[in-house]
């Protein structure tokens, strides 16, 4: 089934282009969560995170636009940031289910916590470096790929970026 | 779709935060397959469910977690067969039935702060006032009765393996009654929520059924139906055991 096809079936709500999602996106889908988590306890909860991709693309169809970007770019952004969303402690809470939080009995969130001033200390490359690894999730060989350095630069930016973090919030605490 | 394992009982778990069960190992890939589609069918039709439960809720009530029953699992003695047809209305329900090939059989109990929600799935997608609601103060005693029956499969032959499952019966003060028959984890979510949920502290547990009206114990209690359906089936047997054998020494003393 082509790529119109499977919309006009998806906007309409047909079955069969949820059974044409699975089969043509499932791999693609599995591999970009499967890039986010990268544990085996993690990876327990892959079907979860999937169902709710799912759920997201059968029900958010009609905000895909074609002009902005190919559908493949647009599935793999959701499993992105699904995979993400459940990184961040969402996993066995109600929270990320799109229903109301009143009506939710899970524990309140913990508050975000303002990393602003730990990561105003790190130079520009090493913010970077840093941002690729623990916020976006990429593995040293492709921030090298992506930076174009050598990858020991990679986990020589890591390792200063974490030292100087640790002697910051180690300054803070006692202040 | 064809008839595979029903994925209810896993969706349910995932929606409670449960780590996912791996698909039945006898399966084929193509089947393994087939049975993820009905999978990701139930999860975004339980998606559609769950909003109309929030729909219900009083102001300030929250949903702790769900005990899903189907007629696999669980009794199939009011939603199978004859008793478990069911025509839907709606394109989503008729959407349900096709993608599950189920009617009736799957059923959610849902235990918020304040009382227990408990609908038929299908019927509740099409009508959002079929539930059943069981506040904890109208509950008084339950009865939660452990049952171990002995395997007969041939995977565990010659060993000594049980399967544990537990009644479930409680009659509410405005005279409702319940009963289900629940699995091993279904009894173990109860308990738990009858120790962790503050609005089911009050409640007594044991081994016996109670009821308010006094006839209810004869003629709305399913183990007492039981019971006796199995006496008198055994009964009319012996007898009809006995008339034949005394039929036959009589045609041979002739």
């Amino acid at each position: 089934m082509d790529n119109e096809e499977l919309l006009a079936q998806l906007r309409a709500h047909d079955e069969a282009g949820l059974d044409a999602l699975i089969d043509q996106y499932g791999d693609l889908i599995r591999q970009v969560i499967w890039r986010y988590l990268r544990g085996g306890y993690e990876r327990g909860y892959t079907q979860d995170i999937e169902n709710r991709c799912y759920y997201k693309i059968w029900a958010k169809i009609d905000t895909y636009d074609a002009a902005k970007g190919n559908f493949e770019a647009w599935v793999g952004t959701i499993a992105k940031h699904q995979a993400l969303d459940y990184k961040k402690g969402l996993k066995g809470t109600f929270q990320d289910l799109d229903l109301a939080a009143d009506y939710l009995a899970a524990d309140e969130p913990e508050p975000e916590i303002d990393w602003q001033p730990y990561l105003q200390q790190l130079s520009g490359q090493q913010l970077t470096v840093f941002k690729l690894f623990f916020v976006d999730g990429l593995y040293p060989m492709e921030i090298a790929q992506q930076l174009k350095m050598k990858p020991t630069a990679v986990y020589k930016n890591l390792s200063r970026a974490r030292q100087k973090i640790q002697k910051g919030g180690q300054q803070a605490w006692q202040s | 779709m064809a008839i595979l394992t029903n994925p209810f009982i896993n969706v349910i778990n995932s929606y409670n935060g449960l780590p996912e069960q791996p698909a039945p190992a006898y399966l084929s890939d193509e089947l393994k397959q087939l049975f993820r589609k009905r999978e990701v069918a139930l999860y975004i039709s339980m998606r559609q469910v769950l909003d109309q439960v929030t729909q219900l809720l009083g102001d300030g009530e929250k949903i702790i977690n769900m005990l899903p029953m189907t007629n696999e699992a669980n009794s199939g003695y009011a939603t199978d067969g004859i008793m478990g047809m069911y025509a839907p209305d709606s394109e989503a329900t008729k959407w349900y039935r096709d993608s599950q090939s189920s009617l009736r059989g799957n059923r959610l109990m849902i235990f918020t702060d304040r009382r227990i929600i408990f609908f038929i799935v299908i019927e509740f997608m099409d009508d959002p006032n079929q539930y059943f609601s069981y506040s904890y103060e109208s509950i008084k005693s339950i009865k939660l009765k452990s049952k171990y029956f002995r395997s007969a499969d041939l995977e565990h032959v010659g060993k000594t393996h049980t399967y544990g499952s537990y009644t479930l019966d409680f009659e509410t003060t405005d005279r409702h009654i319940f009963t289900e028959f629940l699995t091993k984890e279904n009894g173990e979510l109860f308990k738990q929520n009858l120790l962790t949920i503050p609005g089911m502290q009050h409640i007594e547990v044991g081994n016996k059924a109670s009821r308010v009206n006094r006839l209810d114990y004869i003629f709305s209690n399913f183990s007492f139906s039981f019971k006796v359906f199995l006496w008198v089936g055994f009964g009319i047997t012996a007898w009809c055991f006995i008339a034949a054998v005394a039929t036959w020494i009589m045609t041979l003393l002739h």
